[in-house]
């Protein structure tokens, strides 16, 4: 029976590469006691990974083929790990209704305290332990409880079982922080590339709240080879910048970066020109003024609201001007090639005619390629660039 | 008894003032400067010299005692003689007179001598001050249409009479007495500017001596028929030394000057009577004779311009205030709900009394102020019209909504009485300048002044460290808002039955002090940014005045026996009271400061708005789980 029990353990640990301190203590110490068995014993199977189709469907049914396999539910730990493990590979990592069908295998009843030692020295440990592994996954991926579960739970392990306490501060903190984002993004994003594209460069220009964003085609640009979109970004203030920047002085097209909107990443292009030292060390004289003297305030005149200041009427230093550069327009572009950019910058010649004066640079940061792709979802970006045909910069 | 004291009292004031004007009149002689200017009103008492400016010095906890007495200076006689020559006036407009204004009714108001009344005898006008012309205004303001038209008209002509050149008043003055030309203001632009006052340039060309006007303005009353606009425009700054100085020139502009359009005219909500339109400058050249005021006294010329301006159309909007409390009042006596007329519900009686003060102290506050200039010479009472100008707006605007309040739907219906009042009271609350501005200029005028005579305390308190032993002074004579005592001696000066309200005015002032001075220490000349205190600050500055105008003159009313003047004594104690809650209010806001308060609540959530660019509440009915 121990035998029996070294050697189911030493297969699921193999199948599952659970970790050995979550596992039992005495069990791999002998490896080659553990090929002798191995090959006596029939071999558990992990039904996740030879699953032929991975949905939703396939997960919910071998659950439920689990449950009716037997009364007694051996290995449901075991099983539960095995199932966690796999979530994402099925798509299922974000529905509650799976976790649910999960805890549904265990058995209820059995593992509720009936006395105060029992339910402080944590009643069957290693049940409650891999519900609250359950709930920390349930976590990560943002999936918040519902009261059904909570009342599963309680079935489970009794009001005083740690998965409870789990489910409680989860239920505490996780609505919280649903919404704190001050920058929300639809949840899931959206798939469409041009739609993840808008959302990203609104966000990155809520800095000003002029900023206006605008969708170009680059078909309106004669001679242009690609014909894509570019999602443009620039507010009034910026357009005001770009007109005072001195005229011999280059601006760059800066990029790709990435930006993350939830689990999907857009690259985007800044045009940008190095900083202004000199309006900057300007900006820094004028804010020295002396408040202490009320001898001379001023009164406004004639439907206006304040009085002009001398610091109000001098410029103020706007956010576009940082110290590392002074930032004119940001933009993802359908195929971020070199000539969607060049499209760009002749579509926003239109609204600022003095970008045709200024000579404009290329400063691309990595490989720009003439098909590289915008926006990559995780498993896009395992999968290596095409390296022929990209040309190097 | 007491009368007796009042008695000597009052006589040891009038004594004071008849001392002061017989000294004026001495002095007149030997100063040919103040000779010119005393000719130039002709009529009237001649003028004494000014005091410090009164509302001004509130800021600074100072109230004039001498100033509650309420200005007569009209004389007696020349009352008498004003109420014969205005017979024929109040009988015109008692007659018939109907809201649009045609040429016949433009005809007979020339010939009733309207278009003169503050232009000089000799140059053909009925010579009237300040305050005769006010008072004649009243009956022309039967209309609010005629009240606009009269009001910037009678203004361009102050603006003349006081600061144009010999030239221009020879050139214009004759002509606008008669009526042959009418004047108006063009100030207002229907787009806002960027970093300057005004969109309308006026440029000089240095060969050809001329200066150039370009630019549109708006909402100019009386557009179509007027001939004489008085337009303010951005001019070059002067020098390099005035680079950061807005710099504006005044011009008096003939309508037929070449470059001048006056555009169609503008589709607004009431006062249909007068027409308002656009005006447009292109390229029109001027010379050095359409300048008023000289090149560096421009400041001068539109303060002297918002004066008479605020006054007058205060006045207008005190009439239709009055028309709309008239209107209310029969319609409670007429209407029956549920057996009980209107007028006998306490609600009613309420809501009618508490319309009436502030009525009340909007008249007190106009004679006052009117009587200010009148009798004093160059009396600076730039604050005292601005109050006057906002305690109106607000009155007005409440009256307005009352009638709403009172007569439901009905008060909205195309053809009501009470629906043509009320766009007739939008319309002249937004005329001219925004009240938001007005707010700001009320209470930042008054810390101007401030700022001046509490310098030397205000530098030393923002530095306790360097100033130890002022700080430990001041710690010594600590007082609050909450509980305050005063001993200015103010119920002296006025009827012993209005010694109660006396006490408030000297409370309200005392704690308008200490929130200046509270404002100073903790915002520096920062204060100009804040404009939330500097909201509830003009809150306070125009409901002392409004207290103190009216129990001068409810005292006045009082003691000499005017008809119902025990009401006035009951008008003045309401708006004392009531006053005297309000600004502890607002005063013990001011010292907690935005914390403690609800001012930074609504400043956060103001900031959001504005990142979120619209209603960004999560509808109620929302789950997030």
């Amino acid at each position: 029976m121990i035998n029996f029990h070294r050697t189911l353990r030493a297969v699921i640990q193999r199948n599952l590469r659970i970790p050995q301190n979550s596992f039992t203590r005495n069990l791999s110490s002998d490896e080659s006691q553990k090929k002798k068995e191995k090959a006596k014993l029939p071999i558990v199977r992990n039904p996740f990974d030879n699953a032929q189709q991975k949905t939703k469907e396939t997960f919910v049914d071998m659950v439920s083929i689990f449950e009716k396999r037997d009364v007694h539910r051996r290995n449901h730990v075991e099983f539960i790990y095995a199932a966690l493990k796999n979530m994402e590979e099925f798509g299922v990592h974000t529905d509650i209704e799976v976790y649910k069908s999960l805890i549904e295998v265990m058995p209820k009843g059995k593992f509720i305290p009936t006395n105060i030692f029992q339910a402080e020295f944590m009643h069957y440990p290693k049940q409650q332990q891999c519900i609250i592994d359950l709930l920390e996954q349930m976590e990560d991926n943002g999936v918040i409880p519902d009261y059904e579960m909570e009342a599963m739970l309680m079935n489970v392990f009794g009001k005083r079982g740690h998965p409870l306490r789990k489910y409680w501060r989860m239920m505490y903190w996780m609505p919280k922080f649903k919404n704190l984002s001050p920058w929300p993004v639809p949840n899931p994003a959206p798939s469409d590339i041009q739609e993840l594209a808008t959302l990203a460069v609104e966000r990155m220009c809520s800095i000003d709240i002029k900023s206006k964003i605008e969708m170009f085609h680059t078909e309106e640009v004669e001679d242009s080879i690609d014909k894509t979109w570019i999602i443009s970004g620039m507010s009034e203030e910026q357009s005001q910048l770009l007109t005072e920047h001195k005229k011999p002085n280059p601006i760059y097209i800066e990029g790709p970066s990435l930006i993350w909107l939830r689990n999907k990443s857009v690259h985007y292009f800044t045009l940008r020109s190095d900083p202004d030292l000199e309006k900057l060390e300007k900006y820094k004289k004028r804010q020295i003024e002396d408040t202490d003297d009320v001898s001379k305030l001023s009164t406004p005149f004639f439907g206006t609201m304040t009085p002009p200041r001398p610091s109000a009427l001098a410029k103020q230093r706007s956010v576009h001007e940082q110290n590392d550069g002074t930032i004119f327009a940001i933009c993802a572009t359908g195929t971020s090639t070199k000539d969607s950019l060049l499209s760009w910058i002749r579509l926003l010649e239109k609204s600022n005619p003095c970008l045709s004066e200024i000579p404009v640079l290329f400063k691309f940061k990595s490989i720009v390629g003439s098909n590289i792709v915008p926006v990559s979802t995780e498993s896009d970006k395992k999968k290596p660039l095409d390296l022929e045909k990209i040309k190097v910069v | 008894m007491i009368r007796s004291r009042l008695n000597v009292q009052q006589k040891q004031l009038f004594s004071i003032f008849k001392r002061t004007v017989h000294q004026q009149a001495e002095t007149a002689v030997d100063d040919p400067k103040l000779h010119h200017s005393s000719t130039a009103i002709q009529r009237g008492k001649p003028k004494i010299p000014s005091k410090d400016p009164l509302v001004k010095n509130f800021l600074v906890g100072f109230v004039d005692k001498q100033l509650l007495a309420f200005p007569e200076v009209i004389p007696r006689d020349d009352f008498a003689k004003l109420e014969k020559d205005t017979w024929g006036m109040v009988n015109y407009f008692k007659d018939s007179f109907e809201s649009t204004i045609t040429s016949q009714t433009l005809n007979d108001l020339k010939s009733l001598g309207l278009f003169g009344l503050n232009i000089p005898q000799l140059q053909g006008g009925k010579g009237y001050f300040l305050s005769e012309s006010l008072l004649i205004a009243e009956y022309e303001n039967i209309s609010a249409s005629l009240g606009t038209l009269f009001s910037s008209h009678r203004s361009v002509i102050d603006v003349i009479t006081e600061c144009g050149t010999d030239l221009q008043k020879e050139k214009y003055l004759s002509q606008l007495a008669d009526g042959s030309i009418i004047a108006t203001d063009a100030i207002y632009e229907i787009e806002p500017t960027k970093d300057d006052l005004f969109n309308t340039k006026a440029t000089y060309d240095v060969d050809d001596h001329v200066w150039i006007l370009n630019g549109e303005k708006s909402f100019v009353v009386n557009g179509p028929t007027s001939d004489l606009f008085l337009v303010m425009a951005q001019s070059n700054p002067m020098s390099l030394e005035h680079e950061h100085q807005i710099c504006c020139s005044i011009f008096l502009l003939d309508a037929n000057t070449p470059g001048v359009t006056k555009e169609s005219s503008e589709n607004k909500f009431g006062d249909v009577g007068v027409k308002t339109c656009a005006v447009s400058f292109k390229n029109v050249k001027l010379n050095e004779t359409n300048i008023i005021g000289g090149k560096m006294q421009n400041h001068k010329v539109g303060e002297v311009y918002m004066k008479y301006s605020r006054l007058r159309s205060s006045l207008v909007q005190l009439q239709l205030s009055k028309k709309i409390l008239n209107h209310l009042t029969s319609y409670c006596i007429n209407t029956k709900q549920c057996g009980t007329f209107l007028k006998d519900m306490d609600n009613i009686k309420d809501k009618i009394a508490s319309l009436l003060c502030p009525i009340y102290a909007v008249e007190s506050m106009i004679y006052y102020t009117a009587g200010m200039v009148d009798e004093f010479e160059d009396q600076d009472v730039t604050l005292e019209t601005a109050i006057t100008k906002y305690y109106s707006s607000m009155t007005l605007m409440k009256a307005a909504s009352c009638a709403m309040e009172f007569m439901g739907p009905k008060a909205l219906l195309k053809g009501e009485l009470a629906e043509e009042y009320f766009r007739n009271a939008a319309e002249l609350f937004t005329q001219g300048e925004p009240i938001e501005s007005l707010r700001s200029f009320i209470a930042l005028t008054g810390l101007q002044h401030a700022g001046v005579a509490m310098q030397d305390d205000v530098f030393r308190s923002r530095n306790p460290l360097f100033n130890p032993m002022h700080m430990f002074k001041k710690f010594i004579k600590s007082s609050n808002v909450d509980d305050i005592s005063t001993s200015m001696g103010l119920n002296e000066y006025v009827h012993p039955s209005l010694a109660g309200p006396a006490e408030c005015i000297e409370h309200c002032v005392a704690r308008l002090q200490l929130c200046v001075e509270m404002l100073f220490n903790r915002y520096g000349n920062e204060i100009v940014q804040r404009q939330v205190e500097i909201a509830k600050l003009t809150e306070i500055i125009s409901t002392c005045y409004a207290m103190f105008s009216s129990v001068s003159r409810a005292s006045r009313s009082y003691c000499i026996g005017l008809t119902l003047s025990d009401n006035e004594l009951l008008a003045a104690t309401a708006i004392c009271l009531d006053g005297k809650e309000r600004v502890k209010v607002l005063a013990q806001e001011i010292m907690k400061g935005p914390y403690l308060t609800n001012d930074n609540n609504l400043q956060r959530m103001s900031k959001q708005i504005f990142k979120s660019k619209h209603y960004f509440i999560a509808h109620p009915l929302t789950y997030n789980y």
